[in-house]
Protein backbone atom coordinates (compact mmCIF):
# COMPACT_ATOMS: atom_id res chain seq x y z
CA UNK A 1 0.00 0.00 0.00
CA UNK A 2 1.14 3.59 -0.62
CA UNK A 3 1.75 5.61 2.70
CA UNK A 4 -0.65 7.96 2.40
CA UNK A 5 -3.94 5.13 1.94
CA UNK A 6 -1.86 3.09 4.94
CA UNK A 7 -2.39 6.36 7.29
CA UNK A 8 -5.79 6.93 6.08
CA UNK A 9 -6.71 2.93 6.17
CA UNK A 10 -5.52 2.82 9.97
CA UNK A 11 -8.68 2.71 12.46
CA UNK A 12 -8.63 1.04 16.29
CA UNK A 13 -10.51 -1.58 15.46
CA UNK A 14 -12.30 -3.46 18.09
CA UNK A 15 -13.57 -6.86 16.58
CA UNK A 16 -11.27 -8.96 15.41
CA UNK A 17 -11.88 -12.79 13.43
CA UNK A 18 -11.23 -14.73 16.16
CA UNK A 19 -10.61 -17.69 14.52
CA UNK A 20 -7.87 -16.38 12.21
CA UNK A 21 -4.44 -16.63 13.49
CA UNK A 22 -2.05 -14.03 11.90
CA UNK A 23 1.21 -15.08 9.82
CA UNK A 24 4.33 -15.03 12.03
CA UNK A 25 5.89 -13.74 8.98
CA UNK A 26 4.09 -10.47 8.98
CA UNK A 27 4.37 -10.24 12.96
CA UNK A 28 7.90 -10.47 12.16
CA UNK A 29 7.47 -7.52 9.28
CA UNK A 30 5.71 -5.26 12.38
CA UNK A 31 8.75 -6.05 14.63
CA UNK A 32 11.09 -5.23 11.72
CA UNK A 33 9.19 -2.21 11.28
CA UNK A 34 9.56 -1.19 15.30
CA UNK A 35 13.47 -1.67 15.08
CA UNK A 36 13.71 1.27 12.15
CA UNK A 37 11.88 3.64 14.27
CA UNK A 38 13.65 6.72 15.44
CA UNK A 39 15.35 6.68 18.40
CA UNK A 40 15.49 9.41 20.89
CA UNK A 41 19.10 10.40 22.38
CA UNK A 42 20.47 7.15 20.18
CA UNK A 43 19.01 4.78 23.02
CA UNK A 44 17.61 1.46 21.97
CA UNK A 45 14.90 2.11 24.91
CA UNK A 46 12.23 -0.27 22.64
CA UNK A 47 11.45 -3.97 23.68
CA UNK A 48 8.38 -6.24 22.83
CA UNK A 49 7.13 -9.39 23.49
CA UNK A 50 4.80 -11.03 21.46
CA UNK A 51 1.96 -13.19 23.16
CA UNK A 52 -0.21 -15.71 21.63
CA UNK A 53 -4.26 -15.51 23.27
CA UNK A 54 -4.36 -19.33 22.06
CA UNK A 55 -0.85 -20.04 23.94
CA UNK A 56 -2.56 -18.77 27.38
CA UNK A 57 -4.98 -21.22 29.60
CA UNK A 58 -9.10 -19.35 29.83
CA UNK A 59 -7.23 -18.37 33.32
CA UNK A 60 -4.46 -16.90 32.02
CA UNK A 61 -6.12 -15.05 29.77
CA UNK A 62 -8.97 -13.60 32.54
CA UNK A 63 -6.39 -12.30 34.63
CA UNK A 64 -4.81 -9.90 32.02
CA UNK A 65 -8.10 -8.23 31.06
CA UNK A 66 -9.07 -4.91 31.92
CA UNK A 67 -13.50 -4.23 32.53
CA UNK A 68 -12.90 -2.52 29.51
CA UNK A 69 -10.91 -4.71 27.32
CA UNK A 70 -12.42 -8.34 27.72
CA UNK A 71 -14.33 -8.61 24.47
CA UNK A 72 -10.77 -7.03 22.30
CA UNK A 73 -8.53 -9.47 24.09
CA UNK A 74 -10.92 -12.62 23.16
CA UNK A 75 -10.76 -12.17 19.57
CA UNK A 76 -7.15 -10.86 18.93
CA UNK A 77 -5.09 -13.51 18.38
CA UNK A 78 -2.03 -11.52 19.04
CA UNK A 79 -1.09 -9.02 21.73
CA UNK A 80 2.33 -6.90 20.75
CA UNK A 81 3.51 -5.66 24.66
CA UNK A 82 5.39 -2.46 24.53
CA UNK A 83 8.15 -1.63 26.75
CA UNK A 84 11.11 0.51 27.31
CA UNK A 85 14.26 -0.94 28.96
CA UNK A 86 15.11 2.33 31.40
CA UNK A 87 18.17 0.96 31.70
CA UNK A 88 19.27 1.16 28.07
CA UNK A 89 19.81 4.55 28.47
CA UNK A 90 22.71 4.19 30.79
CA UNK A 91 24.35 2.44 27.66
CA UNK A 92 23.44 4.68 25.62
CA UNK A 93 25.19 8.09 27.07
CA UNK A 94 28.40 6.13 26.82
CA UNK A 95 31.05 7.94 24.93
CA UNK A 96 31.56 4.99 22.78
CA UNK A 97 28.03 4.67 21.48
CA UNK A 98 28.63 8.76 20.27
CA UNK A 99 31.66 7.81 19.18
CA UNK A 100 30.59 4.86 17.11
CA UNK A 101 28.02 7.24 15.73
CA UNK A 102 30.44 9.62 14.36
CA UNK A 103 32.39 7.02 12.56
CA UNK A 104 29.18 6.09 11.00
CA UNK A 105 28.65 10.21 9.71
CA UNK A 106 25.58 10.20 11.64
CA UNK A 107 27.12 12.49 14.28
CA UNK A 108 29.41 14.92 12.34
CA UNK A 109 31.42 18.06 13.04
CA UNK A 110 29.09 20.28 10.48
CA UNK A 111 26.61 20.20 13.21
CA UNK A 112 28.92 20.14 16.07
CA UNK A 113 29.74 16.89 16.75
CA UNK A 114 33.06 15.80 18.02
CA UNK A 115 34.82 13.78 20.62
CA UNK A 116 35.72 16.66 22.47
CA UNK A 117 32.39 17.96 22.76
CA UNK A 118 31.56 14.66 23.78
CA UNK A 119 33.36 14.92 26.65
CA UNK A 120 33.09 18.53 27.99
CA UNK A 121 29.45 18.98 27.65
CA UNK A 122 27.18 16.15 25.61
CA UNK A 123 28.83 13.25 28.26
CA UNK A 124 27.98 15.27 31.71
CA UNK A 125 24.47 16.18 30.31
CA UNK A 126 22.87 12.98 29.29
CA UNK A 127 24.82 11.88 32.74
CA UNK A 128 22.71 15.20 34.41
CA UNK A 129 19.38 13.45 32.85
CA UNK A 130 19.90 10.13 34.22
CA UNK A 131 20.99 11.03 37.30
CA UNK A 132 18.62 14.12 37.95
CA UNK A 133 16.72 13.86 41.71
CA UNK A 134 13.09 14.23 39.74
CA UNK A 135 12.38 10.60 39.42
CA UNK A 136 9.71 8.62 38.97
CA UNK A 137 8.50 5.18 39.52
CA UNK A 138 8.87 2.82 36.54
CA UNK A 139 5.56 0.91 36.98
CA UNK A 140 2.41 2.14 38.57
CA UNK A 141 -0.95 0.95 40.51
CA UNK A 142 0.34 -2.38 42.38
CA UNK A 143 3.84 -2.48 41.16
CA UNK A 144 4.62 1.37 42.47
CA UNK A 145 7.17 1.69 45.06
CA UNK A 146 9.78 -0.36 42.49
CA UNK A 147 12.56 1.08 41.06
CA UNK A 148 12.75 4.97 39.63
CA UNK A 149 13.56 6.47 36.78
CA UNK A 150 14.23 10.53 36.06
CA UNK A 151 11.46 11.90 34.20
CA UNK A 152 13.31 13.08 32.00
CA UNK A 153 14.91 9.48 30.97
CA UNK A 154 10.47 8.24 31.53
CA UNK A 155 9.55 10.89 28.82
CA UNK A 156 12.08 9.99 26.30
CA UNK A 157 11.17 6.39 27.00
CA UNK A 158 7.74 7.09 26.47
CA UNK A 159 8.42 8.57 23.26
CA UNK A 160 10.34 5.91 21.62
CA UNK A 161 7.10 3.31 22.74
CA UNK A 162 4.98 6.12 20.99
CA UNK A 163 7.17 6.40 17.90
CA UNK A 164 7.40 2.78 17.72
CA UNK A 165 3.72 2.46 18.41
CA UNK A 166 2.82 4.54 15.35
CA UNK A 167 5.26 2.59 13.20
CA UNK A 168 4.25 -1.27 14.07
CA UNK A 169 0.03 0.03 13.84
CA UNK A 170 1.09 1.20 10.04
CA UNK A 171 3.13 -1.74 9.24
CA UNK A 172 0.52 -3.96 10.50
CA UNK A 173 -1.98 -1.85 8.32
CA UNK A 174 -0.02 -2.58 5.45
CA UNK A 175 0.39 -6.31 6.04
CA UNK A 176 -3.48 -6.54 5.73
CA UNK A 177 -3.77 -7.14 9.10
CA UNK A 178 -6.03 -4.51 11.37
CA UNK A 179 -4.50 -3.63 15.46
CA UNK A 180 -5.82 -1.55 18.50
CA UNK A 181 -3.70 0.20 21.19
CA UNK A 182 -5.65 -0.87 23.94
CA UNK A 183 -5.13 -1.86 27.68
CA UNK A 184 -3.94 -5.49 29.93
CA UNK A 185 -2.98 -5.96 32.72
CA UNK A 186 0.30 -5.19 32.94
CA UNK A 187 0.94 -6.21 37.22
CA UNK A 188 -0.06 -9.96 35.25
CA UNK A 189 2.04 -9.81 32.39
CA UNK A 190 4.66 -8.92 34.28
CA UNK A 191 4.65 -12.12 36.60
CA UNK A 192 3.46 -14.27 33.55
CA UNK A 193 6.11 -13.51 31.04
CA UNK A 194 8.84 -13.03 33.50
CA UNK A 195 9.44 -9.35 33.01
CA UNK A 196 12.43 -7.19 34.26
CA UNK A 197 11.21 -4.65 36.39
CA UNK A 198 13.60 -1.96 34.85
CA UNK A 199 11.13 -2.33 31.59
CA UNK A 200 8.48 0.80 31.52
CA UNK A 201 4.78 -0.78 30.61
CA UNK A 202 2.96 0.62 28.11
CA UNK A 203 0.03 -0.11 25.91
CA UNK A 204 0.03 -3.61 24.11
CA UNK A 205 -1.12 -3.64 20.96
CA UNK A 206 -3.47 -6.13 19.93
CA UNK A 207 -3.23 -7.68 16.47
CA UNK A 208 -5.48 -9.93 14.07
CA UNK A 209 -7.72 -10.06 10.61
CA UNK A 210 -10.55 -7.30 11.07
CA UNK A 211 -13.91 -8.81 12.20
CA UNK A 212 -15.82 -5.70 11.79
CA UNK A 213 -15.64 -3.81 8.01
CA UNK A 214 -11.67 -2.27 7.60
CA UNK A 215 -13.41 1.00 7.29
CA UNK A 216 -14.99 0.30 10.52
CA UNK A 217 -17.53 2.94 10.35
CA UNK A 218 -15.78 5.86 8.48
CA UNK A 219 -12.46 7.71 9.69
CA UNK A 220 -13.24 9.01 13.45
CA UNK A 221 -14.10 12.87 14.00
CA UNK A 222 -11.29 15.24 15.33
CA UNK A 223 -11.57 18.91 15.87
CA UNK A 224 -11.03 21.53 13.54
CA UNK A 225 -8.17 21.47 11.13
CA UNK A 226 -7.15 24.76 12.44
CA UNK A 227 -7.89 24.30 16.44
CA UNK A 228 -4.46 21.91 16.54
CA UNK A 229 -2.03 23.48 13.86
CA UNK A 230 -1.02 27.13 14.02
CA UNK A 231 1.62 29.01 11.47
CA UNK A 232 3.93 31.44 13.03
CA UNK A 233 2.57 31.75 16.41
CA UNK A 234 0.03 30.17 18.61
CA UNK A 235 -3.55 31.28 18.15
CA UNK A 236 -2.70 31.63 14.20
CA UNK A 237 -4.24 28.65 12.36
CA UNK A 238 -2.19 26.73 9.69
CA UNK A 239 -4.08 27.37 6.44
CA UNK A 240 -5.49 24.64 5.34
CA UNK A 241 -5.34 24.82 1.44
CA UNK A 242 -8.52 22.52 0.19
CA UNK A 243 -6.31 21.49 -3.16
CA UNK A 244 -4.06 19.36 -0.95
CA UNK A 245 -7.02 18.18 0.77
CA UNK A 246 -8.56 16.78 -2.33
CA UNK A 247 -5.47 15.74 -3.62
CA UNK A 248 -5.01 13.78 -0.11
CA UNK A 249 -8.73 12.56 -0.72
CA UNK A 250 -7.87 11.25 -3.78
CA UNK A 251 -4.79 9.07 -2.25
CA UNK A 252 -7.02 7.82 0.35
CA UNK A 253 -5.60 9.48 3.30
CA UNK A 254 -8.75 11.41 3.48
CA UNK A 255 -11.03 9.01 3.72
CA UNK A 256 -15.17 9.01 4.25
CA UNK A 257 -15.84 10.30 8.14
CA UNK A 258 -18.20 8.82 10.86
CA UNK A 259 -20.67 7.78 10.84
CA UNK A 260 -21.36 5.19 8.48
CA UNK A 261 -25.48 5.48 8.12
CA UNK A 262 -25.19 1.62 8.29
CA UNK A 263 -22.65 1.81 11.47
CA UNK A 264 -24.75 1.05 14.12
CA UNK A 265 -26.77 -1.65 12.39
CA UNK A 266 -23.30 -3.65 11.81
CA UNK A 267 -22.42 -2.86 15.45
CA UNK A 268 -25.27 -4.96 16.42
CA UNK A 269 -24.70 -7.78 13.81
CA UNK A 270 -21.25 -7.87 15.35
CA UNK A 271 -22.26 -8.25 18.62
CA UNK A 272 -24.70 -10.97 17.98
CA UNK A 273 -22.01 -12.83 15.58
CA UNK A 274 -19.74 -13.26 18.57
CA UNK A 275 -22.55 -13.53 21.25
CA UNK A 276 -22.13 -10.30 22.93
CA UNK A 277 -24.14 -7.76 24.55
CA UNK A 278 -26.11 -5.11 23.04
CA UNK B 1 -45.52 -10.55 34.07
CA UNK B 2 -42.95 -7.91 35.28
CA UNK B 3 -44.90 -5.90 38.74
CA UNK B 4 -44.88 -1.87 37.50
CA UNK B 5 -42.43 -1.37 40.63
CA UNK B 6 -39.88 -3.61 39.00
CA UNK B 7 -39.86 -2.23 35.26
CA UNK B 8 -39.96 1.63 36.83
CA UNK B 9 -37.21 1.26 38.91
CA UNK B 10 -34.72 3.72 38.03
CA UNK B 11 -31.81 1.84 36.49
CA UNK B 12 -33.98 -0.31 34.86
CA UNK B 13 -35.69 2.90 33.04
CA UNK B 14 -32.10 3.98 32.24
CA UNK B 15 -31.65 1.28 30.49
CA UNK B 16 -34.45 1.05 28.72
CA UNK B 17 -33.85 5.23 27.50
CA UNK B 18 -30.10 4.19 26.98
CA UNK B 19 -30.60 1.16 24.04
CA UNK B 20 -33.55 3.64 22.93
CA UNK B 21 -31.32 6.35 22.38
CA UNK B 22 -28.42 3.94 21.16
CA UNK B 23 -30.61 1.32 18.38
CA UNK B 24 -34.19 3.12 18.35
CA UNK B 25 -37.54 2.92 19.72
CA UNK B 26 -38.74 -0.21 20.06
CA UNK B 27 -35.49 -2.00 20.86
CA UNK B 28 -36.40 -3.04 24.20
CA UNK B 29 -39.37 -5.12 25.32
CA UNK B 30 -41.34 -7.35 27.79
CA UNK B 31 -38.80 -9.98 26.98
CA UNK B 32 -35.75 -8.02 27.93
CA UNK B 33 -37.34 -7.59 31.39
CA UNK B 34 -38.79 -11.17 32.20
CA UNK B 35 -35.04 -12.47 31.76
CA UNK B 36 -33.81 -9.37 34.26
CA UNK B 37 -36.58 -10.41 36.47
CA UNK B 38 -35.60 -14.01 36.78
CA UNK B 39 -32.14 -12.94 37.10
CA UNK B 40 -32.93 -10.58 40.22
CA UNK B 41 -34.91 -14.03 41.45
CA UNK B 42 -32.11 -15.99 41.70
CA UNK B 43 -29.83 -13.65 43.20
CA UNK B 44 -32.39 -12.16 45.81
CA UNK B 45 -31.51 -8.31 44.88
CA UNK B 46 -33.83 -6.13 43.09
CA UNK B 47 -32.01 -4.14 39.81
CA UNK B 48 -31.09 -1.44 41.73
CA UNK B 49 -29.57 -2.64 44.55
CA UNK B 50 -27.58 -4.72 41.52
CA UNK B 51 -25.91 -1.36 40.43
CA UNK B 52 -25.99 0.23 43.86
CA UNK B 53 -23.29 -2.93 44.41
CA UNK B 54 -21.50 -2.12 41.52
CA UNK B 55 -20.83 1.70 41.66
CA UNK B 56 -20.30 3.69 45.34
CA UNK B 57 -20.25 7.62 45.10
CA UNK B 58 -17.03 9.09 44.93
CA UNK B 59 -15.99 11.03 48.25
CA UNK B 60 -14.19 13.69 46.52
CA UNK B 61 -16.56 14.03 43.26
CA UNK B 62 -19.72 13.67 41.76
CA UNK B 63 -18.27 10.29 39.81
CA UNK B 64 -18.98 6.67 40.71
CA UNK B 65 -16.21 4.09 41.70
CA UNK B 66 -16.68 0.80 40.44
CA UNK B 67 -16.65 -1.72 43.22
CA UNK B 68 -14.47 -4.67 41.50
CA UNK B 69 -15.21 -7.45 43.94
CA UNK B 70 -19.10 -6.80 43.55
CA UNK B 71 -18.63 -6.49 39.45
CA UNK B 72 -16.86 -9.84 39.49
CA UNK B 73 -19.29 -11.63 41.93
CA UNK B 74 -21.85 -11.12 39.36
CA UNK B 75 -19.84 -11.93 36.20
CA UNK B 76 -19.74 -15.38 38.17
CA UNK B 77 -23.68 -14.99 38.64
CA UNK B 78 -24.64 -14.24 35.14
CA UNK B 79 -22.32 -16.96 33.83
CA UNK B 80 -24.30 -19.44 35.69
CA UNK B 81 -27.58 -18.22 34.75
CA UNK B 82 -26.03 -18.55 31.11
CA UNK B 83 -25.66 -22.01 31.85
CA UNK B 84 -28.76 -22.58 33.91
CA UNK B 85 -30.83 -21.41 31.13
CA UNK B 86 -28.29 -22.81 28.75
CA UNK B 87 -28.89 -19.39 26.72
CA UNK B 88 -26.14 -16.92 26.01
CA UNK B 89 -28.85 -14.07 24.87
CA UNK B 90 -31.14 -14.55 28.33
CA UNK B 91 -27.02 -13.58 29.95
CA UNK B 92 -26.91 -11.04 27.29
CA UNK B 93 -30.41 -9.22 28.39
CA UNK B 94 -28.67 -9.26 32.40
CA UNK B 95 -25.36 -7.99 31.22
CA UNK B 96 -26.85 -5.53 28.69
CA UNK B 97 -28.75 -4.26 31.94
CA UNK B 98 -25.55 -3.70 33.84
CA UNK B 99 -23.52 -2.25 30.94
CA UNK B 100 -26.37 0.58 29.79
CA UNK B 101 -25.86 1.45 33.91
CA UNK B 102 -22.25 1.92 33.88
CA UNK B 103 -21.02 -1.28 34.92
CA UNK B 104 -18.67 -2.66 32.10
CA UNK B 105 -19.37 -6.37 31.26
CA UNK B 106 -18.25 -9.08 28.62
CA UNK B 107 -19.13 -12.50 28.81
CA UNK B 108 -15.96 -14.68 26.20
CA UNK B 109 -16.74 -14.07 22.57
CA UNK B 110 -18.60 -17.51 20.86
CA UNK B 111 -15.72 -18.12 18.47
Amino acid sequence: MEVKSVIGTRRSIRFFEPWREVEREKIQAILEATYRAPRMLETDFLRIVVMYRDRLSEEELATLQTPTTTAQLDMAPVVLIFYAESEAFEASKLEANHQALMDLGVLNPSHGWTKERYASSVGPYLQGLADDADRVPISFGRDAGGPTVSREVMRLARTAIGVAQTFALLAAVDEGLSAQLSAINTTTVKAMMGIPDSWIPSSPMLLGYHGESRAAGGQRPREAFEEDFFELRYGHPFYREPAVVEHLRECDMIQPGAPFPWRMTEVRALARKFGLPD
Amino acid sequence: MSTPSFGNQESVRRWFDSRAGLWGPGSSDDGLLDWLEQFCTKVERQPNELIDECLRAATDSDSLVLRTRARRRYIDAIAQFELDNASRDAANVVRSFFIHNGVAMNPTVLR
